[in-house]
């Protein structure tokens, strides 16, 4: 068995190292079922079609420069590069693999609570890729 | 490269600045006895 805890995540946004602010990560990816079913079938049948995903964050919004409000508000409207891995305390490997992949920056929740509240953000972005899954590399 | 500059450049918002190569000085003309340049 061998199953971990989530709190090694590595989450990297346009190359800036955000993982010490998320609170969060979710990425769910999936592809197209395309129906081929036909004549003489007796089941539904289905191919493989194209690829699509979204990556959920939660965050706490850490207003410093070059940090990652500022690299998200900076990158409004565009698609960056997002790296994930399950462990940043190890390498890249079969069992802690690499994922790779990029988003659109179409939404922000820069303010967002109440006055007990730290200031966060939920947001999910649309993957704008395909996502690599990889045994080697490095975060 | 100031910090913002390299920040930007780094999450992909703008490409990194070129650097353009210094211009060579130009070596000096040789001049004959009378101060004339040899050309």
């Amino acid at each position: 068995m061998a199953i971990v805890l989530n709190n090694k995540v590595g989450v990297k946004i346009a190359t800036v190292d955000v993982s010490d602010m998320v609170t969060a990560a979710t990425l769910n990816y999936a592809f197209d079922e395309i129906e081929v079913t036909a004549m003489g079938d007796t089941a539904h049948k289905f191919v493989k079609g194209l690829q699509s995903g979204t990556l959920t964050l939660s965050f706490m919004n850490d207003v410093a420069s070059n940090d990652i409000l500022d690299t998200l508000i900076t990158s409004w409207g565009t698609t960056v590069a997002v790296k994930l891995l399950q462990d940043t305390g190890a390498a890249v490997s079969d069992t802690n693999k690499l994922y790779t992949f990029d988003i659109l920056v179409n939404n922000l929740t820069p303010i967002n609570g109440t006055p007990a509240d730290i200031s966060a953000q939920d947001v999910t972005f649309t993957i704008n890729s395909a996502v690599t899954v990889a045994d080697t590399g490095t975060f | 490269m100031d910090e913002r500059t390299a920040f930007l450049v780094k999450i992909g918002q703008i490409p990194a600045p070129v650097e353009t190569p210094k211009a060579k000085s130009q070596p000096k003309k040789k001049e004959d006895d009378d101060g004339h340049s040899a050309e």
